[in-house]
């Protein structure tokens, strides 16, 4: 994948300079409006997914780092599955050109797609995240994904890896697991008990495994990507 | 440039003189592809490797596995994917043997000149699952030369309970329950079904096997000191060359 984003970067480019010179001058500034159809697939066995969180902005906006502590509206995402104050603060936030939420749950082997239009000329990115919701504090997520040069008609397919926040133990309880496998508690502030930095996550061990006291069973185990990313300018 | 040597590729030139009238490419492309299984224990079945046109697709994550995506998945047979892409005026490769762990497979030069064969796929079933397969979808082939690394993902085609278990009648028929043989030894028998039923009837990430460490009993026939694995399971390189 890293030897692949340098050709295809160029390729892109490439086209989109063949198009401008076709396309003559009769746009003019008000044709930076550019339209993307962002579509996420649920490819694991049996984790729903939250509503969707997406961001599309320029340099100066984190939706979450590797190795960095998860904001507390990250972590109200990957306990609780709510993205009403990451949005909040997107929207805050000078850097954040379109944002948008998910209508609902993605259910396994279920896709939703959004549309999010930016009128800028700057390099701009799309951030996404979600919340596996049969898990304690689990989230599939991916930054920072240049979609500036992306020709009208082109696409970009990605996989979406799946991250702990780090900010709440994996007990696997199911008084601390949202989701239909627990029907327990979403967000809680406290930290203590985990290593407080987001890291990809290390799978859950569940009662199939020896682990009694989880409420998860083998079905809710998974491997990466948690899902699919298709990204596609329509205008 | 365009190579006149091989019968396949001329058939496939006339096949596309129309569309190539149109085309800009003026020279030879090809694309040679390499796979290189990187589970601890695993086998992969005879690796099927195409370069077909872009509204063709073996396999698409979240949506229903066809019918001939099944029988791969369950029982390795390629035969109903090979004949939907010569349908689709695909070219491919077939391996003819197991790909054992470690080992690496370099298939045929896919020759895409002049057609509309620039997306990639390949699927092999992985043993021991139950409908388990290392896949690539519909990866859109560069225009320019170079070698390519991508990560062989492992999916579950959503067709089979994942009971992980050995030595039932025609496991690898599609429809049937089971699996159908563990390659590379280490497996055990008379477990009692370490799954019941796919919650996810769509293509999707295979959240890997279970196993256990009971080689007489137990809920599955896996070891799962052996058999386990994660993504990716494969390591595909990608040559395209002019």
């Amino acid at each position: 994948m890293i030897n692949l984003k340098k050709p295809l970067n160029t390729s892109i480019l490439l086209s989109t300079l063949v198009l401008s010179a076709c396309g003559g001058s009769d746009s003019t500034s008000a044709s930076n409006m550019k339209t993307y159809k962002v579509t996420i697939s649920n490819v694991t066995a049996n984790q729903p997914l939250s509503p969707a969180t997406l961001v599309i902005h320029k340099s100066g906006y984190q939706l979450f780092q590797a190795g960095h502590k998860a904001s507390v509206a990250l972590e109200k995402l990957a306990e609780g599955g709510s993205n009403t104050e990451l949005l909040e603060q997107a929207n805050k936030n000078n850097a954040v050109l379109a944002k948008a939420s998910g209508t609902g749950i993605i259910p396994p082997g279920s896709s939703e797609s959004i549309e999010l239009s930016v009128n800028n000329s700057a390099d701009f990115m799309l951030s996404v995240a979600t919340m596996l919701v049969n898990t304690n504090d689990a989230f599939a997520g991916k930054t920072t994904t240049k979609i500036a040069n992306l020709s009208k008609g082109a696409s970009l397919n990605m996989h979406i890896p799946i991250w702990d926040s780090g900010t709440e133990a994996n007990s696997e309880a199911a008084n601390t697991i949202p989701g239909p496998a627990g029907g327990g508690e979403g967000f809680n502030k406290n930290r203590e008990d985990d290593v407080n930095f987001i890291a990809i996550h290390q799978g859950v061990v569940t009662h199939a495994d020896g682990f009694m006291t989880s409420a998860l069973d083998e079905s809710h185990r998974f491997t990466n990507p948690g899902a699919m990313l298709r990204i596609e300018r329509v205008k | 440039m365009i190579s006149t040597s091989n019968k396949a590729s001329k058939i496939l030139l006339g096949f596309s003189l129309a569309i190539s009238l149109f085309s800009s490419s003026a020279y030879g492309k090809k694309v040679s592809v390499t796979v290189q299984n990187l589970t601890h224990g695993s086998h992969f079945t005879p690796l099927l490797i195409a370069a077909h046109n872009e509204s063709s697709k073996l396999f698409q994550a979240a949506t229903a596995a066809s019918a001939h995506l099944q029988a791969m998945a369950e029982g390795g047979d390629t035969k109903g994917l090979i004949a939907d892409l010569d349908a689709a005026g695909a070219v491919h490769t077939s391996a003819t043997a197991l790909l054992a762990p470690g080992e690496s497979y370099t298939g045929d030069m896919l020759d895409i000149t002049n057609s509309d064969n620039n997306t990639l796929s390949l699927v092999g079933m992985l043993l021991p699952t139950n409908d388990g397969f290392v896949g690539v979808s519909s990866w859109r082939i560069p225009s320019t030369p170079g070698t390519y690394i991508l990560p062989g993902l492992a999916y579950d085609a959503g067709t089979e309970a994942n009971d992980e278990l050995l030595g039932l009648a025609d496991a690898g028929t599609p429809g049937n329950a089971g699996v159908p043989g563990a390659p590379s030894g280490s497996a055990g028998m008379n477990g009692s079904g370490a799954a019941e039923v796919d919650t996810n009837r769509k293509i999707h990430i295979h959240r890997g096997v279970l196993g256990d460490t009971d080689s007489t009993g137990g809920t599955s026939d896996f070891d799962s000191r052996v058999h386990r694995w994660l993504n990716p399971v494969a390591r595909i390189t990608v040559t395209v060359t002019e």
